[in-house]
């Protein structure tokens, strides 16, 4: 782009450091050119509808509480066999070393709902036994993190390589209602704040959650008919 | 992918802004660093570089810290430029003494540069000691004098 007059989209990691990722954006519009991240799993189907359910005010105003888990496989040996094996692979260079490639994309989505002034950040993190085992010397692959903005909109990100099915979602707690977005079963849970009366409060709820998921199962279902038919025709 | 690449391609089109908008990706890294120095215990001192421009790392594990002492006794002319040039290493000193050891002159004490701008300044005038090395060799003098 230094050179040239390209609009780029830029793989993860965007920059190494934050200073560099402005200095990218800011030759970006110096020279009226449009740059994007590679997050894409903040364009999935689900996300697109999460936006739209805040759009139209489901949570009844700014986040109260964000939550981001995401998940890496260790058993992904095709990755991080290279990585382990060569101290000098670039990955390693990262000041996040194994993180530093994988993070962004749980840290993303929780930047969308957040300000811009963040008063609080506690992070958290130890090598697991299993990568202690694999070899993983310095390189660190538990990480919690707590974030609070000036607003007191807070924050809890959580990645982990052991945590047992995957996980990959966010959740949003609104003051009035929350989100629940889960990436690794496509799937989007609106909760309600609502009260039922007596003991419906533990019958409503679940059948709610359960026809929310087959709209789910659904809504997955015909989306990959509609792939597999244009690919067939391509 | 298909759909951030097709709204990025959409705000190229329209003029329009681009997908993610620069304030989150901004923010996202400002986290990240933040995140880092915190579980690998970067201080600012150390900006995280992945390598030199001759190859070597230069990360946080392998960087090597240093306590940088310069001597300014009648330097006033010349310290600005050695402290703007200093702002510019890529690997800045964990602590910096500044000694100006009695200059007689104007002391060189009154830099452009606020002492915030680097972590770990430190400026010292000292009554001038003069001492100096009295003894010098001869191939000392052989080499250096004929300068």
């Amino acid at each position: 782009m230094s050179g040239g007059r390209q609009h780029v989209y830029l793989e993860k990691p965007f920059t190494v450091t934050a200073v560099e990722a402005k200095e990218l954006i800011h030759l970006a519009e110096a020279r009226k050119l449009k740059i994007t991240a590679g997050h894409n799993l903040q364009f999935t189907l689900e996300m697109l509808e999460m936006r739209r359910l805040v759009a139209q005010n489901f949570l009844g105003g700014k986040p109260v509480h964000l939550e981001s888990h995401f998940s890496y496989d260790l058993g992904d040996t095709s990755y991080v066999g290279p990585l382990l094996g060569n101290r000098k692979h670039w990955v390693r260079q990262l000041p996040g070393q194994l993180m530093h490639n994988i993070l962004s994309h749980g840290i993303a989505k929780l930047a969308e709902f957040l300000d811009d002034d963040i008063a609080e950040i506690i992070a958290s993190a130890h090598q697991s036994a299993q990568l202690q085992r694999l070899g993983g010397e310095e390189i660190l692959d538990e990480l919690r993190v707590l974030i609070r903005d000036a607003s007191g909109t807070t924050a809890f990100f959580c990645f982990s390589t052991q945590i047992k099915p995957g996980l990959n979602l966010l959740r949003i707690c609104g003051p009035v209602n929350s989100i629940t977005v889960d990436h690794a079963s496509g799937s989007l849970i609106p909760h309600e704040n609502r009260s039922y009366k007596s003991y419906l409060t533990y019958i409503m709820p679940p059948l709610k959650n359960a026809r929310r998921h087959f709209r789910n199962a659904r809504t997955n279902f015909f989306d990959f008919v509609k792939a597999a038919c244009i690919k067939i025709q391509a | 992918m298909k759909e951030l690449i097709e709204q990025f391609y959409q705000s190229i089109r329209n003029q329009s802004a681009p997908p993610i908008p620069y304030r989150e990706i901004l923010l996202t890294a400002q986290i990240m660093d933040e995140i880092f120095n915190q579980i690998y215990n970067v201080t600012k001192a150390e900006r995280p570089v992945v390598a030199t421009s001759n190859g070597e790392n230069n990360c946080r594990h392998h960087a090597m810290k240093y306590v940088l002492i310069t001597p300014s006794r009648n330097e006033e002319k010349f310290i600005q430029k050695t402290l703007d040039s200093m702002v510019a290493q890529t690997l800045l000193p964990v602590r910096w003494v500044i000694v100006d050891d009695g200059s007689p002159t104007a002391p060189a004490s009154s830099p452009m540069i606020t002492p915030n701008a680097i972590l770990g300044l430190k400026w010292c005038t000292v009554p001038e000691s003069g001492t100096q090395l009295r003894w010098q060799s001869p191939r000392f003098q052989r080499r250096f004098r004929a300068r």
